[in-house]
C-alpha cells in the first residue's frame, strides 16, 4: 500500500485536486481504511466550515463602529512635522537594512576619524611649595627645584609626600604623576617624608642609583663619593649597578661607581636629619592629589590695610621697625581659613629667628593674604628674609598707601601704590623693599595709565650691602623699572644697578599668584621677576622657582604668560603658570574662587613644621569601591563586636541561639562565671537532649568551652579538663 | 481578495469559486493607502468603507461570534492607522491588513482559552437568516459546534487554518499574513487540518450528551 494520503485528504475532500491527483487519492482511501476515516472526518470539517461567516449587520449597527473609526483616524491621520520625518526617514532607508548600514558607518567613521586628547595631567598634580602664608607656587611635573641658600626648600608633592632640597641641592620633579612619583637629584641632598600609597610607585633617582619608597623618611644625597641614601624610618629599596639592595631604617648606603657599601646611620647624621624630617612631618598630607583652596574674604573697598594683618605679618616674624617706612607685608586676616593651604614656600633663613614663615616668594603675598590690601590698593608686596638677616623685624616690608614717605612719590593717577626708599636713604636696617618708589629718582617710571603696577626697587644710592632680598626686579632698561600702560596690574620687583649686594639670597623668583586680591585685575598678567643687570649677586640662593624667560632686564610684554616659581624641564616657557598653582584670577571676583567639595576642605592645616596633622581618609580609598566594600564589611563587624549583649533580642542577622551563647561567653569573658556556667549547663543539656546531634556543632563547641573556663575560673579543673578533652579530640 | 462578500448561510460556499484578484481593485486600495499617506482626510474614509466589511468578516471567523468583536475591530483599525504611515506598498493592502487582524485576534486568544465544555455550554447565538425553522436551527448549530471546534485549535494554528480554509488564502500570503517562515505555516496548516475534524468530533459528542432528550415516558 502507497503511504497515507493524509497531506491531501483534506484538499481532496474540497475538491481542490485535479484529476490525476484526485485519482490518485480516490485509489489510495478505497485501499486504506484510515485514510478513509480521515476523508470522511475532513469531509465533515470542510462542510460545516463554510457556514461560519459574520451575519449581516444593519447600517445602523455599522454607524457607531465608523464614527469611532473614522474620528480615531482624523485625529490620527494628521501629519506632524515628526511623522514628516519619519517618512522621509523611511523613504530613505528603505529597505530597513539600509538604516543599521548606515549607523554602523557612521559608527566606523567615528572611531576612524576620532583621536582621543593627549592625557594633560589634571591641574592638582602640581609639587606644592611650602611656605609662609601669602607665597602660593606650585611646580608642575619637571620642574627643577634649586636651592642655592642655607636652609631647605620644602614642597608637598601631589599624593601627599614632603619633600626637603637642602642647601645647595637642586632636584627635579621629573613625574607628579598620581600613579608615579619621580624625584632626579642633580646635587646636594633631598629629604623625602614618602606617604604609604599602595598603588604608586615614588623613585628617587640620584647618579646611578634608584631609590624605591614605600612610606618612609630618607634622604637621597649626591656626593663626591658617590650617592648615599640614608633612612631613618621605614625601608626603602635602592638599585644600583644591577642589583637591589633593601635598606632600612638606621641605614645608609653608598652608591659609588662601581659598588655599594651599606653601614649603620651616623649619629650625628640622624640628628641633622631629624629637624628636616620633623619639618617634613609637619607638611605631609595623606590625601593625594588635592590642593586645597581657601576662600579669602574680600576685603571691603577701601578699607585701609588690616591691623590684624600688620599682627599676622609680624607674628611671621617682621615686626615693622621704627625706620621701617615702607609699609609692612600684608598677612592673612586672622579669620582667613587658611592662607597657608595655599601653595607656600618654607625656607629657613640662617639667621633668622623663625625657622620658616619667613620668605614671601614674590611680590603675591599680599595678594595672597586677598584681605590686607584694599581694592584700590593693589599693590603686591615682596618680603623675604636675607640669610644673615639678624633683624627680623625688618623682613616683610610692602608697599603700601602709606608709603609715601622716605622719599616716595607716587604719580597721581597711579592708583597702584609705591613704596620707596630715597636715595639716600641707605639706612643698613633698610633691607628688604618689596616695593620701592616708582619716582624717577629712584629709577623707576610707572606709566600714568598703570594703575596697579607696583614697582619695588631700591635706588641707585641704596647700595647698603643688606639689600639681598628682593623677589623680583625690574624689567625696566634702566635701574627701575617701566610698565607698559596697557599692563595695568603688573608687579615688577627690582633692583637698581648699583644694588651690588654680595647675596642676593633669596629669590624665589615669581609671585603671580594673587588670586583674589585687588591687585591683579582679572586681566592681567602675573608679575615677573628677575634681576636686573646690574644685579650680580653671586649667590642667588633659594631659587624655587626660575622664571627662564625674563632674564636681565627682562621685558614685560602685555600678554606674557604669567611667570611662575618653575621652569619647566626643558627649559620653556614656564609651565608652572597661575593657573596650575591654583591661582588664577577669578573673573568674577572672591566669589570664583569657591574651593573644589574636598573631604577635608574645610579644615585649615597649620603648616607650622613639626606639627603632625590629622590624617582624613584617603581620597583614594573614597573613590575605590573594593575599599568601599571592605571598610562597609569592616564597619559590619564593629557593629556585631560592638553587640549590645544586655539586649533582649540578637542584633539583625544574628540567630536567637547564636545570640544566647555569644551572649554566654561574653559574660564568661566578663567574668561572671557563677552566672554563666549555670546557663551553659543548661545548654549542654539542652543541646543534647534535644537533637542528638546539636543543631550547630560550633555553637555547642563554643558553650561546652566556655563552661570550661568557668569551671576552671571556679576552681573546677578536673571538670575543665574532661570537657577540653572531649572537645580536643574531635 | 474577497471584498464584500455577500454570503448567505446555506448557500453553496462563495470561497470555493474563488475570484481572481482584480487589478483594478488591488490598485485602487494601493492609491487610497498612498493618498491616505500623503494625509488625505476623504481617502482614509473611502479605504475604510471599502476594506470594513472583510476587516469584520476576518475577524469574525478569527474569533468567532464574540461578544468583544466590536471592540477588537475597533483595535484592528487603530493599529491599522497607526501601521498605514509604515505601509510601503510591496504588498497588498489586504495581507497588510490580514496581518493586523491576525495580530489583534492572537493578542485576544492567548488571553481567552475556555474549557470544551464551556465552548458547548455556551454556544453562541448565531442569528438566522433564511430558510426552515429546521435548517435554521440545523445551520445556527453547526455554525456554533464549529466555532466551538476551531476553539480548540492553539491560536496559531487556528488563524492558520482561517486564513488557508476560510480566506481561501495561499501558504504564501499566510505566511506574510502570521510573520511566519512558509514551512511553519505548512506544518501549522496540516496539524490544523488533522486536529480540526478531531476536535470537531470531540464538541459534537459533548454537545450530544449534554442535549436534552425529548418525548419518552
Amino acid at each position: 500500500m502507497a503511504a497515507h494520503e493524509s497531506a491531501r485528504l483534506w484538499d481532496y475532500a474540497r475538491g481542490r485536486l485535479s484529476g490525476a491527483d484526485a485519482e490518485a487519492v480516490r485509489a489510495h482511501v478505497a485501499s486504506c481504511p484510515s485514510c478513509a476515516e480521515a476523508l470522511a472526518a475532513a469531509r465533515v470539517a470542510v462542510d460545516a466550515l463554510p457556514r461560519l461567516g459574520p451575519p449581516p449587520r444593519a447600517p445602523s449597527e455599522w454607524k457607531a463602529l465608523d464614527n469611532a473609526v473614522l474620528e480615531r483616524a482624523r485625529a490620527a491621520l494628521q501629519p506632524g512635522p515628526w511623522d514628516r520625518l519619519r517618512d522621509a526617514l523611511s523613504d530613505l532607508f528603505t529597505p530597513r537594512w539600509t538604516l543599521g548600514a548606515a549607523v554602523f558607518a557612521a559608527m566606523m567613521v567615528a572611531v576612524v576619524l576620532w583621536r582621543p586628547e593627549p592625557a594633560t595631567p589634571p591641574s592638582h598634580w602640581t609639587a606644592q611649595v611650602i611656605s609662609t602664608p601669602g607665597a602660593d607656587v606650585a611646580l608642575v611635573e619637571g620642574s627643577q627645584v634649586q636651592n642655592d641658600a642655607d636652609g631647605e626648600v620644602v614642597l608637598r608633592l601631589p599624593e601627599g609626600s614632603a619633600l626637603a632640597v637642602r642647601a645647595g641641592s637642586s632636584a627635579r620633579l621629573a613625574s607628579l604623576d598620581a600613579s608615579r612619583i619621580r624625584l632626579e637629584v642633580d646635587r646636594g641632598e633631598i629629604v623625602v617624608a614618602a606617604t604609604h600609597r599602595d598603588q604608586r610607585t615614588f623613585e628617587v633617582v640620584a647618579g646611578g642609583a634608584i631609590v624605591r619608597v614605600v612610606g618612609t623618611r630618607f634622604s637621597v644625597a649626591r656626593t663626591l663619593d658617590g650617592t648615599i641614601v640614608r633612612v631613618t624610618e621605614g625601608k626603602v629599596e635602592v638599585t644600583a649597578h644591577g642589583q637591589t639592595t633593601p635598606v632600612s631604617a638606621g641605614e645608609e648606603l653608598t652608591v659609588t661607581p662601581t659598588a655599594t657599601k651599606k653601614r649603620s646611620l651616623a649619629d650625628e647624621i640622624r640628628e641633622e636629619l631629624a629637624p628636616i624630617i620633623e619639618k617634613l612631618q609637619g607638611v605631609i598630607r595623606p590625601t593625594p592629589g588635592t590642593q586645597r583652596r581657601v576662600h579669602a574674604p574680600q576685603p571691603a573697598p577701601g578699607d585701609p590695610i588690616h591691623p590684624a594683618a600688620s599682627d599676622s605679618a609680624r607674628s611671621a616674624g617682621s615686626a615693622p621697625a621704627p625706620g621701617d617706612h615702607t609699609g609692612t607685608a600684608p598677612a592673612p586676616l586672622p579669620g582667613s581659613t587658611a592662607p597657608s593651604d595655599r601653595a607656600e614656600i618654607a625656607s629657613t633663613a640662617p639667621g633668622g629667628s623663625a625657622p620658616t614663615a619667613d620668605h614671601g616668594a614674590a611680590s603675591s603675598a599680599a595678594a595672597q593674604a586677598g584681605s590686607a590690601l584694599a581694592p584700590n590698593n593693589p599693590a603686591a608686596t615682596i618680603a623675604s628674609t636675607a640669610p644673615d638677616d639678624s633683624a627680623p623685624a625688618e623682613r616683610h616690608r610692602a608697599a603700601t598707601p602709606a608709603a609715601p614717605q622716605a622719599g616716595s612719590a607716587l604719580a597721581p593717577s597711579n592708583s597702584g601704590p609705591v613704596a620707596s626708599t630715597a636715595p639716600g636713604d641707605s639706612a643698613p636696617a633698610e633691607r628688604h623693599r618689596a616695593a620701592t618708589s616708582a619716582a624717577p629718582q629712584a629709577g623707576s617710571a610707572l606709566a600714568p595709565n598703570s594703575p596697579a603696577a607696583t614697582i619695588a626697587s631700591t635706588a641707585p644710592g641704596d647700595s647698603a650691602p643688606a639689600e639681598r632680598h628682593r623677589a623680583a626686579t625690574s624689567a625696566a632698561p634702566q635701574a627701575g623699572s617701566a610698565l607698559a600702560p596697557n599692563n595695568p596690574a603688573a608687579t615688577i620687583a627690582s633692583t637698581a644697578p648699583g644694588d651690588s649686594a654680595p647675596a642676593a639670597g633669596y629669590r624665589a623668583t615669581s609671585s603671580p599668584t594673587r588670586p583674589a586680591g585687588p591687585a591683579l585685575a582679572p586681566s592681567s598678567p602675573p608679575s615677573i621677576a628677575s634681576t636686573a643687570p646690574g644685579d650680580s649677586a653671586p649667590a642667588e640662593r633659594h631659587r624655587a622657582v626660575s622664571s627662564p624667560a625674563p632674564q636681565d632686564g627682562s621685558t614685560f610684554a602685555p600678554s606674557s604668560p604669567p611667570s611662575i616659581a618653575s621652569t619647566a624641564s626643558d627649559g620653556s616657557t614656564p609651565v608652572a603658570s597661575g593657573h596650575a598653582a591654583g591661582v588664577a584670577v577669578p573673573p568674577g571676583g572672591d566669589d570664583e574662587w569657591a574651593l573644589p567639595p574636598l573631604s577635608d576642605a574645610g579644615t585649615s592645616r597649620p603648616t607650622t613644621p613639626g606639627r603632625a596633622t590629622a590624617q582624613p581618609p584617603t581620597e583614594r580609598a573614597e573613590r575605590d569601591p573594593g575599599k568601599q566594600w571592605i571598610r562597609g564589611a569592616v564597619d559590619n563587624v564593629k557593629k556585631w563586636l560592638d553587640v549590645d549583649w544586655n539586649a533582649p533580642f540578637p542584633p539583625v542577622g544574628m540567630s536567637m541561639m547564636e545570640y544566647r551563647v555569644r551572649q554566654m561567653e561574653h559574660l564568661a569573658d566578663a567574668g561572671s562565671c557563677k552566672r554563666v556556667l549555670p546557663r551553659a549547663d543548661a545548654w549542654v543539656a539542652e543541646f543534647v537532649t534535644d537533637a542528638g546531634t546539636p543543631p550547630d556543632l560550633e555553637l555547642y563547641r563554643t558553650v561546652e568551652l566556655t563552661r570550661a573556663r568557668c569551671l576552671d575560673k571556679l576552681g573546677r579543673h578536673e571538670e575543665a579538663k574532661k570537657v577540653r578533652q572531649r572537645w580536643n579530640g574531635r | 481578495m474577497q471584498l464584500a462578500a455577500t454570503w448567505v448561510m446555506g448557500t453553496p460556499p462563495p470561497a470555493l469559486e474563488r475570484e481572481p484578484v482584480q487589478a483594478d481593485e488591488r490598485d485602487a486600495l494601493t492609491a487610497l493607502v498612498a493618498r491616505v499617506r500623503e494625509g488625505d482626510p476623504t481617502a482614509f474614509e473611502r479605504l475604510y468603507h471599502a476594506t470594513r466589511d472583510d476587516v469584520y468578516a476576518v475577524l469574525f471567523k478569527l474569533l468567532g461570534p464574540s461578544p468583544e468583536l466590536d471592540d477588537l475591530f475597533q483595535e484592528a483599525w487603530i493599529q491599522l492607522i497607526g501601521a498605514i504611515r509604515r505601509f510601503r506598498g510591496e504588498s497588498r493592502f489586504s495581507t497588510f491588513a490580514w496581518r493586523v487582524c491576525a495580530n489583534v485576534a492572537l493578542k485576544h486568544l492567548r488571553t481567552r482559552r475556555r474549557r470544551p465544555e464551556d465552548l458547548v455550554n455556551e454556544l453562541p447565538e448565531l442569528p438566522a437568516v433564511s430558510g426552515t425553522p429546521h435548517d435554521l436551527a440545523q445551520a445556527k448549530e453547526s455554525a456554533a459546534l464549529v466555532h466551538a471546534a476551531l476553539e480548540l485549535l492553539s491560536p496559531k494554528k487556528r488563524v492558520v487554518f482561517v486564513y488557508a480554509e476560510l480566506m481561501e488564502m495561499r501558504l504564501e500570503e499566510i505566511a506574510q499574513a502570521v510573520d511566519a517562515p512558509l514551512n511553519t505555516v505548512r506544518s501549522r496548516l496540516l496539524n490544523a487540518r488533522a486536529e480540526f475534524p478531531r476536535a470537531l468530533a470531540e464538541v459534537q459528542r459533548l454537545h450530544r450528551s449534554r442535549r436534552p432528550v425529548h418525548g419518552g415516558a
